[in-house]
């Protein structure tokens, strides 16, 4: 492994009110150029709870990987507006298992047609075969199984990771393989995991990474499913 | 010939400069739904800066390079440094400034050469977030409509190929587009309904199995490219809702709900397990997926892990507060107080858990829904009876549940305490005294008067004819009245010729206390409504002067002569 750039640790509130503040833009100017004004959006959010949640840390691996790792903890209650009374009591813990999962570039993965890839297609579409940390050469068995709530994927392509990582990154992808959008790179969430460097982690995960041009963008999306 | 001048500009426009992104930086919510509109209509890539946090440079690293990109940047940018960022990565940029959001998205509508359009009322965002992928999938663009734009929106959807209204739009418009035979989605009466009608027909007309459920407060990349249809809840599902959610995953036409964020985590989990639990005992083995996205990272920009990018958008949501909970051993009742603290009406209902030691000794409420108007106060009382309490901490829990429409109790909030004791009689006694409508300022005045020895507060509604139409105007907030006093409650109208003449009487309701927040006294008085300019009045003061002085000089005059003068020394 031979970071390149070392990401600041960044707590990410998965379910949480303080990171994730989006505000309800109830106004209560009457005037409709008040109402619609982005900066006026001052009403109190309309979070679902108050969590101790997810935190997401990242590394760079290689030129073409990049790793993410982090821990989903707390029980989620749904609170009133005034935040003090709890009316709805929704316990999960990470023995109550699901997947974190990153997609690339777009929010549009259809889960429901998620299905087992293969590596080659990785490769095709971001560009990286016949190199020697290609996704052929990186998922390099194909025994992982995910439970997702409306269906199952297994054997697909996976890999295990290095170090004292105890983590499987599964690639899955949604029936189409010709955009990165239509691959997700996913992991089970484990109570008791480490990352590759000994410490606690609920999950870790790897992702390519585009590296055909200094002007190459891509942005990663992370989404849950908690069972 | 200016029509035709501004199409004809507007494709030598086009072709000059073709863009292949469209990208938003603005505080207008109009700006970035309409430049989302419109790019969904170009089926091109889309992004907006986000509100918070939006970062120039993020959002050019998200934008990439070597594009052609349609700037839409409205008069309160989020960034300044947008333009250049996006040319620094070899983009070619075409600013378009908007002046004003509702301009701005007709602009966009004559521009994107749309010829299918669907309108939405203007006032609030739930209809445009609504219609949005119906839209995009239909290649339509949304238009947002009201009186004062509705001339400009005939223009445009004249040739159309198709015209659909959505939801709850304003008279005005309905009438003036009923010329072009327009579909209709949405009855307009509950917008949770109306959003089940159009998420229906999305995933019927275009085989989609998966939806997006948002609270409708805010927009996300995710609900931009509308791919996915949009479906509305509250913290609390309602019943529309939920029983097409159910409905759905019966057929098993629907696999999976994606959250957006935490807000409605706690209630679409908790949902699903409800449901699962009652296809259970169907003997049925039925759920759906629900996945979160919850964050983002851009390697390239060198950012940590991010917050998604959103704008908040204006969706209407009612708020009630709750004033006081306290019980009076007058009458043996408890009370309680809901304020509508919101930008309109509210529909309620309560419930009052007396708890005594914790463990609860008594349950109050009602199932009945009550109506709440934009800044009124509501109390409601239940009889309880503690005579049986010798001692221990008692305690109330109140939860209220409410939404904008009856059927759609989508919020709620609750406020838990000592169960305070009041000795409270109320002996508070207000009339109506007259009421006067002023043509020159289009005002109502109706005059209150506070019988009783002690301040009164008072909450009134005027019941009269408008435009042939009963109409109930309420108060624009609770009034206090010192005892023996009076005050004046102004309704701004504008009343024709016609509509006085209708008004011969007008009815006044007043629901007035001795406590701020409980009106439970009620009453109407019908009385004349005088009519007259202003001008009459002062014609009037001015003609009783004219006539003191008048006076004043005769008075000099006489009193003069009679005044006795000096004899001349012979």
């Amino acid at each position: 492994m031979n970071p390149k750039w070392i990401y600041a640790l960044f707590g990410v509130l998965l379910l949480g009110g303080v990171a994730f503040a989006i505000s309800g833009a109830t106004v209560t100017e009457v005037a409709e150029r008040g109402r619609w004004t982005g900066d006026a959006a001052g009403s109190v959010t309309t979070e679902g709870g108050n969590i101790t949640g997810v935190n997401v840390s990242a590394d760079v691996l290689t030129d073409r990987w990049a790793s993410f790792y982090g821990n989903v903890t707390g029980s989620i209650v749904l609170t009133d507006s005034v935040g003090t009374n709890n009316v709805y009591t929704w316990s999960w813990t990470p023995a109550s298992g699901g997947e974190v999962c990153v997609v690339a570039n777009a929010s549009d993965f259809l889960w429901s047609g998620a299905s087992p890839a293969v590596a080659a297609n990785v490769d095709t579409v971001w560009g990286f075969t016949g190199v020697a940390d290609s996704a052929a050469n990186t998922f390099t068995t194909t025994n992982c199984s995910l439970t997702f709530a409306q269906k199952s994927v297994v054997n697909t392509s996976n890999v295990t990771l290095a170090g004292a990582s105890t983590f499987t990154t599964c690639v899955i992808d949604d029936g189409n393989t010709s955009l990165k959008e239509d691959f997700a790179f996913c992991t089970a969430i484990d109570n008791a995991g480490t990352n590759w460097n000994g410490e606690s982690a609920n999950y870790e995960l790897m992702v390519p990474t585009d590296d055909s041009s200094p002007t190459a963008t891509e942005t990663y999306y992370f989404f849950a499913e908690l069972n | 010939m200016r029509k035709i001048a501004f199409i004809v500009f507007m494709l030598l426009l086009s072709t000059a400069f073709a863009e292949d992104y469209v990208c938003i930086n603005s505080m207008d919510g109009r700006d970035v739904l309409s430049g989302v509109f419109y790019a969904n209509v170009k089926d091109l890539p889309v992004k907006f800066m986000p509100v918070p946090g939006g970062n120039a440079d993020i959002f050019a690293a998200k934008v990439g390079g070597n594009h052609d990109i349609l700037l839409i940047e409205g008069t309160m940018p989020v960034s300044s440094f947008v333009e250049s960022n996006l040319v620094n990565r070899n983009n070619t940029v075409e600013v378009y400034t908007s002046s004003d959001g509702g301009v701005a998205n007709l602009e966009l509508a004559r521009r994107s050469g749309a010829d299918r359009f669907i309108v939405v009322d203007s006032a609030f965002s739930d209809g445009a977030l609504s219609v949005l992928p119906y839209a995009a999938m239909t290649d339509s663009y949304v238009i947002m409509a009201n009186k004062n734009n509705i001339d400009e929106v005939k223009d445009i959807v004249e040739d159309a190929e198709q015209l659909t209204i959505y939801g709850l739009v304003s008279s005005e418009v309905e009438s003036e587009l009923d010329e072009f035979d327009p579909v209709t989605i949405g009855k307009g009466e509950d917008k949770f309904e109306d959003n089940v009608d159009i998420v229906e027909k999305t995933m019927t007309e275009f085989n989609k199995d998966n939806v997006i459920m948002v609270q409708g407060t805010f927009i996300e990349e995710a609900m931009a490219n509308g791919k996915q249809p949009i479906l509305m809840s509250g913290k609390l599902v309602p019943q529309a809702t939920y029983d097409f959610v159910k409905s759905k995953v019966r057929n098993d036409e629907l696999t999976q709900v994606m959250l957006i964020g935490n807000e409605l985590v706690v209630p679409i989990y908790d949902m699903r397990e409800k449901m699962e639990q009652e296809f259970k005992d169907e003997g049925l083995n039925k759920t759906f997926g629900i996945v979160v996205k919850f964050a983002q990272v851009v390697p390239s920009a060198d950012t940590g892990v991010l917050v998604l990018d959103t704008f908040p958008l204006p969706a209407y949501q009612p708020e009630l507060e709750i004033k006081e909970i306290f019980y009076n051993d007058q009458n043996n009742k408890v009370m309680v107080s809901v304020d509508n603290v919101g930008e309109g009406p509210a529909y309620f209902s309560e419930e009052v858990r007396v708890k005594v030691d914790g463990e609860d000794y008594e349950i109050l409420g009602t199932d009945e829904v009550s109506l709440i108007e934009r800044g009124e106060q509501l109390g409601m009382e239940y009889d309880l009876d503690l005579s049986g309490v010798s001692e221990g901490n008692v305690t109330a829990m109140v939860l209220v549940k409410y939404g904008s429409s009856k059927k759609s109790l989508e919020q709620f909030i609750s406020q838990e305490g000592p169960l305070t004791t009041v000795s409270y009689v109320d002996t508070s006694n207000v009339s109506v005294q007259s009421a006067r409508y002023s043509s020159d300022q289009q005002v109502v005045r109706v005059t209150i008067r506070n019988n009783g020895d002690e301040a009164a507060y008072v909450f009134s509604k005027l019941n009269l004819v408008v435009g042939g139409s009963e109409a109930t105007i309420s108060g624009a907030d609770v009034r206090e009245i010192d005892a023996g006093s009076l005050i004046v409650e102004e309704f701004p109208l504008e009343l024709t010729e016609e509509d006085v003449e209708a008004n011969q009487n007008v009815s006044v309701m007043i629901d007035y206390g001795a406590r701020e927040g409980f009106l439970l006294k009620k009453a109407e008085y019908i009385v004349p409504l005088e009519a007259g300019g202003d001008n009459m009045l002062l014609f009037l003061i001015m003609g009783a002067v004219a006539l003191l002085a008048l006076l004043a000089v005769a008075a000099y005059f006489l009193l003069g002569r009679k005044k006795p003068g000096k004899k001349k020394a012979s």
